[in-house]
């Protein structure tokens, strides 16, 4: 039965595995440009593992900002998964706390983008499917992580071939299928403007901002077409 | 040793975003209208995160809309509804890019 559920988890994932190669080669030569040794460049992705905060944070090394302000933008970046722990707290009440704890350190946009998937294909979530396709994505996050090292060292300007384009492709691959009803549409269209105005201004809150006001959005518009369709039924008797 | 301990402190902070909610010990009951908010949540991050990559935040029309950018986007989006593999349309669609990219530049 495990196999099974081993099987899908891994293969889930592997698309976005794949995906995640170049941004993973991106984050490793960053991180050497950036003046990490080899080491320090691997435990990065290997202990903190959350590619769009590494990005951020080895951004900010190169500007020279803060520690506060490096602080505040991991955590603004990070407090996305807040929201996707708070979707996967019902399904922990029978786990361990050990289990809990690896659930979390593998608990990344890709990993719930998969089981959230799985969950609305109808099939019951799966503590076993959520940490294979949680640790083989880190396995190519980490294996990506070291190409980039390793090739950081020898091309400069690894940064400015626009590997991060994979990432949004991955992303649009993940959600565009997603849009079948109006509350969705709403909330990807309100989440896209929201954040896209936000960076504009530099605001590093927007992400999540953005991520909020959509979600909001989808749910205002699913109660409202829910109101006028009991109206309308309303009217028929 | 001070990036040492920046990865550190960094790692503490991603972990603890990823497991506060997760901990029984913190005493949050969702209700269900939180839940059905909380529904949205994969395309609203989703797309909140890829939006300003395929559109640069900039007031200049010429930055926010890059050939490159939008039709290599366009294209993942068409395939990643044809095809139930999202591995096609990203694999296609970062192809795309690379190929105008290249083509950008050298024109």
């Amino acid at each position: 039965m495990n196999n099974s559920v081993s099987k899908a988890g891994f293969f889930d994932v592997l698309p976005l595995s794949i995906a995640v190669i170049p941004w993973g080669v991106l984050v490793g030569s960053l991180a050497i440009e950036a003046g990490f040794t080899n080491w320090q460049a691997q435990a990065l992705s290997a202990i903190v593992f959350a590619g769009s905060a590494q990005i951020a944070i080895l951004t900010l090394l190169s500007a020279g900002a803060g520690i506060v302000s490096q602080a505040t933008t991991v955590g603004v970046i990070s407090s996305r998964h807040l929201l996707y722990a708070a979707v996967m707290r019902e399904h922990m009440s029978q786990l361990s706390r050990i289990q809990r704890l690896i659930f979390g350190f593998v608990l990344t946009d890709e990993m719930f983008a998969v089981a959230v998937a799985r969950h609305q294909q109808g099939i019951k979530f799966s503590y076993h499917y959520c940490l294979v396709s949680g640790f083989t994505f880190y396995i190519f996050w980490n294996l990506a992580t070291f190409a980039g090292i390793m090739l950081g060292n020898q091309i400069p300007n690894l940064d400015q071939l626009g590997l991060e384009f994979a990432i949004a492709a991955t992303f649009i691959a993940l959600t565009v299928p997603g849009i079948k009803n109006k509350p969705v549409l709403s909330a990807v269209l309100v989440a896209g403007i929201v954040s896209w105005i936000t960076q504009l201004y530099a605001f590093t809150g927007g992400l999540i901002l953005a991520a909020i006001a959509g979600m909001i959005a989808g749910y205002t518009v699913e109660v409202l077409q829910e109101r006028s369709t009991t109206h309308n039924e309303g009217k028929q008797q | 040793m001070s990036i040492w301990l920046l990865l550190i402190a960094m790692a503490c902070i991603t972990f603890t975003s990823r497991y506060l909610l997760l901990m029984q010990s913190v005493p949050i009951i969702l209700g269900p209208r939180v839940r059905r908010v909380l529904t949205y949540t994969a395309p609203a991050v989703l797309t909140a995160l890829w939006v300003p990559i395929v559109f640069k935040p900039s007031l200049s029309l010429s930055e926010v809309i890059q050939p490159s950018y939008l039709v290599a986007a366009v294209v993942a989006c068409i395939l990643s509804r044809l095809f139930k593999n999202p591995l096609i349309a990203v694999l296609v669609s970062f192809a795309v890019f690379v190929f105008l990219n290249h083509f950008y530049e050298v024109t």
